[in-house]
């Protein structure tokens, strides 16, 4: 397809002076057949894999250009602090001297795009399109949302682009990379967590009744199949496992099902605001279970509290959850020399008035940390196969996340991180305790 | 996972599908209300309930009590649905049913925006004048709260049900409804009552509204599900019978939770399809519904 | 269609007015086909002919006085409307106008689809209306006997003009009526 449509616009060319209606539909031929090419990924693609030879694409002798998408507005509009956080650690390492003594990375200015995805992943497909075509970033780099970065996946892999630190738990991103080496994860995924809860409980509460309230997708069902995994042996501990859909208004009819069952812990695998729910729910029906929540629901703050407010304190105090950043809210670390430098680069150079204690800044500049380690690691003139070749050498230790927790990679483990802390849920805040679990 | 069957976790299913209901019902009944003067479904009925109970949810955080804020929001909703019909839908009354459709799914779309804009997509608790706790009768736990869920719902059923049978405007407006041709001979502004029609509708919405907030919570999207049960039991009931959609609302409430619990194949993922399932059944047996018109009419 | 003149009643301009203002301005009109709240039971029917003049106050007023000329209303008041006979359901037009305490009393048609029996009957009660309550009566009508027996003035209208007018007492004797229009 390219080299047609670079012939029609020679020809063009050939012909100033016959200037006449000929001409013009040459040049309109012309203009459609561009458009067009514009419009077809695979036009550009081979154009790319040819320039690629000579240059990577989005890494100058100044710059190197990344991208994401994330939701900066729509349901899930919670989560933007995430880029905006990444922005301002990327335009410190922009200012600082580092360690070889340039700014940047080796002298390279960061350039960080990122666009608005409303959390739809139609929108998502077509601005990583944009990323790549009109941007020409180096590596997609955080992206947030599970079915979000599976919609971009094939294309980014097929193009050979690095797809990496996604913002998703989902376990696929790191069990698929015989057919997706191009991709990596980030976080610890949700069959990690769910094993570690499973764990946690055959250790601690042997003779637990386990009802489990877990969301009817590929989500709920990961961390379902990480607490079996954990609980192992003692799988027949769950007496109940009640299923709800987005659909449902109402989930007293299973968690009155649940309570019948006669368990005494309650695995809640749950997205935020269903958890919330249930846990009212719950309350309303006179049921106090033990009960776990997902590290997604610990981590937004106004969850708890809503769920506080609703079922009284008592009710929720005692929640067991799970977390691998250090909590920049909790008392406990308002004097850890990370979290105070955070405060200050996040008031240097974050967006006017971003709020130190929302977790997502503080994630987004956890996450920018490792995406800095990358780009050195993937040396002075990176390519994307170096960038991606040096996903799998991660080996360090990120400040930002709980004591003990390693960033580590390997030829055969593609989970970056998959150490986690259990957290308790104690007087409005959650704090961690016991030793630290292997998820994988 | 299937239970052994036992009469108080039948009766824990029906108490807890009737709270359910009667939030389905209280909306349901607002579309009904609308269809009647307008002869369209308005699409933008749960997001004006959100958007008001959004408005409750200020006051409240602000520092007014439960009963004022409930007041004044009430207030606001009248006049907001008055002011709906007034400037969105009356310009278009006459034009096909098609573009009033298209209005109100307008309106959805911007009230949606416009909620999240304002007040943000963080999931907020909303207070409930019922405490979440629950009394025990015969070994099933009745939340409190839901019992005063119900009680508000039916009682403003009824009150409606009083305006609309005993007081003059309560008459015009049915009267409007049935024939506005004939209403204007009589003297009736028949604008105006479409308007009320509008506010009193706003007012059911806003009213399902914080009592489903308690229980499902705050947010942007929250009644856009309870929508699809209340337009269910609206068209269960007959589209355009009031007290149809207030048992369709409870019906299906109920119905619901009991398919879910003891029909094994049903489950909790396949109750929403076959409860649908069951309403076409329905329709396909009554189309105007349980309690739908069929006036005898002599020429 | 280019329309022009005006319409005014007791000296008040009714012209572009929607037709709720001239019910407020006293005028009672039956329409053809009647206009009846099919779904309303017959005493709801009642209550909206007195709305324009605050319903509740009206209704207890006028009520009895309409059961004199029509009994079995009074029986038959929570039925509903629509499943009234044909002659019924226009003796409950007509009662549910005069509810309203009208200055002018408009009949379209009313004979239209009855019995001669029944049509006896209306035209009756209408010319006792005229004569014990002195209420001012326009009635279309196509069975011209039995209006011009009921009717002081009449017009003739041929096309939209008015082609004779007069004493109805008159107009009767014209040939030219009684050839087309009296059938004899």
């Amino acid at each position: 397809m390219a080299p047609a449509v670079e012939s029609k616009v020679a020809g063009v060319g050939h012909f100033p002076k016959e200037g006449d209606f000929v001409n013009r539909a040459l040049v309109a031929l012309a203009a459609m057949l561009t458009a067009l090419a514009v419009c077809i990924p695979g036009a550009f693609a081979r154009v790319d894999s040819r320039s690629g030879s000579v240059a990577t694409p989005g890494v100058t002798k100044t710059s190197i250009t990344i991208g994401g998408t994330f939701p900066l507005s729509g349901p899930a509009s919670l989560y933007a602090p995430i880029p905006r956080g990444m922005e301002a650690y990327f335009n410190w390492v922009n200012n600082r001297k580092g360690p070889d003594g340039k700014t940047g990375v080796y002298g390279r200015k960061i350039v960080w795009k990122y666009y608005d995805d409303g959390y739809n992943p139609a929108q998502t497909v077509q601005l990583t399109n944009k990323l790549v075509l009109e941007d020409k970033i180096f590596a997609d780099v955080g992206s947030l949302g599970t079915e979000h970065n599976q919609a971009i996946r094939p294309m980014l892999n097929q193009r050979k682009i690095p797809q990496i630190l996604v913002a998703t738990g989902a376990s696929y991103w790191g069990l698929q990379y015989k057919q997706f080496p191009w991709t990596i994860g980030w976080q610890p995924d949700y069959i990690a967590e769910g094993r570690a809860y499973g764990v946690w409980i055959t250790r601690n509460a042997p003779n637990a009744k386990i009802a489990v309230f877990y969301q009817n997708d590929d989500y709920g069902k990961d961390y379902l199949r990480g607490l079996n995994i954990g609980l192992g042996a003692k799988k027949s501990l769950i007496v109940s496992e009640q299923s709800y859909e987005a659909t449902d208004t109402s989930y007293a009819s299973q968690i009155a099902r649940q309570k019948a069952s006669g368990a005494d812990t309650w695995v809640l695998l749950s997205i935020p605001t269903p958890t919330v729910r249930a846990l009212a729910t719950a309350k309303a029906l006179n049921w106090k279970p033990n009960t776990i929540v997902i590290n997604s629901v610990a981590a937004i703050d106004s969850v708890m509290k809503a769920a506080a407010t609703n079922a009284g304190p008592q009710y929720v105090n005692g929640a067991i959850s799970s977390g691998y950043l250090k909590n920049n809210d909790a008392p406990k670390y308002q004097n850890d020399p990370i979290v105070v430098r955070y405060k200050k680069l996040l008031a240097q150079y974050g967006p006017q008035g971003a709020d130190p204690n929302n977790t997502f800044y503080f994630y987004g500049f956890a996450k920018a940390y490792d995406v800095v380690k990358l780009l050195y690691l993937a040396g002075k003139n990176p390519t994307r196969q170096s960038l991606i070749k040096a996903t799998l050498r991660m080996n360090w230790v990120n400040p930002y996340m709980i004591k003990g927790i390693k960033v580590k990679t390997g030829k055969s483990d593609h989970f970056p991180i998959s150490q986690i802390k259990l957290v308790r849920y104690e007087n409005g805040v959650f704090t961690e305790f016991g030793s630290l679990i292997k998820g994988r | 996972m299937p239970l052994a069957f036992a009469w108080s976790d039948f009766a824990q299913q029906v108490t807890s599908g009737l709270a359910a209901g009667a939030i389905y019902a209280s909306l349901a009944l607002a579309l009904v209300l609308i269809y009647q003067t307008t002869n369209v479904v308005n699409f933008a009925q749960g997001e004006m309930a959100t958007f008001t109970t959004f408005i409750a949810w200020m006051f409240m955080d602000r520092g007014l009590p439960y009963w004022p804020a409930f007041a004044l929001t009430l207030l606001i909703a009248f006049a907001g649905g008055v002011g709906v019909e007034r400037v969105l839908i009356r310009p278009i009354e006459h034009r096909p049913e098609i573009v009033i459709v298209i209005m109100t799914i307008g309106l959805l779309i911007a009230l949606n925006g416009l909620t999240g804009w304002i007040w943000g997509p963080e999931v907020k608790a909303f207070d409930s004048p019922f405490p979440n706790s629950s009394v025990i009768v015969g070994g099933v736990a009745i939340s409190v709260r839901d019992i005063g869920t119900f009680c508000v719902c039916l009682g403003v059923v009824v009150l409606l049900w009083l305006f609309f049978r005993f007081t003059t405007l309560g008459l015009a407006m049915r009267a409007v409804a049935f024939n506005p041709d004939a209403s204007r001979l009589m003297g009736v502004r028949v604008g105006w009552m479409l308007a009320l029609g509008w506010g009193f509708a706003a007012v059911l919405g806003a009213i399902a509204g914080m009592m489903a907030a308690p229980t499902i919570f705050l947010d942007p999207d929250m009644m856009i599900v309870v929508l699809i049960y209340a337009f269910a039991a609206a068209v269960l009931g007959g589209i355009d019978s009031p007290v149809g959609a207030v048992v369709g609302g409870l019906l299906l409430g109920v119905v619901i939770n009991l398919l879910g619990a003891y029909v094994n194949f049903v489950g909790n993922e396949l109750r929403l399809p076959t409860a649908l399932a069951v309403l076409l059944l329905v329709l396909v047996i009554r189309p105007t519904g349980l309690f739908g018109r069929r006036v005898v009419r002599r020429v | 269609m280019r329309q022009s003149g005006e319409i005014a009643f007791a000296g008040k301009q009714l012209s572009g007015a929607g037709p709720d203002k001239a019910a407020r301005s006293g005028i009672a009109h039956v329409p053809e086909g009647r206009g009846l709240f099919a779904e309303l039971s017959v005493w709801e029917n009642l209550r909206m002919g007195a709305y324009v003049r605050g319903e509740r106050r009206t209704i207890r007023r006028e009520a009895p006085r309409v059961f004199e000329y029509f009994p079995w209303m009074e029986r038959r008041r929570d039925q509903q409307a629509g499943t009234l006979s044909g002659g019924e359901q226009q003796m409950l037009a007509l009662a549910r106008a005069l509810v309203s305490r009208p200055r002018l009393l408009m009949l379209d048609e009313p004979s239209l689809g009855l019995a001669p029996t029944v049509v006896q009957e209306i035209f009756r009660i209408v010319k006792e209306l005229n004569a014990n309550d002195g209420l001012t009566v326009l009635v279309v009508e196509q069975n011209a006997n039995v209006a011009l027996e009921a009717a002081s003035r009449a017009y003739v209208l041929e096309v939209g003009q008015v082609a004779i007018g007069g004493d109805s007492a008159e107009l009767r004797k014209h040939e030219g009526v009684r050839k087309s229009y009296l059938g004899y």
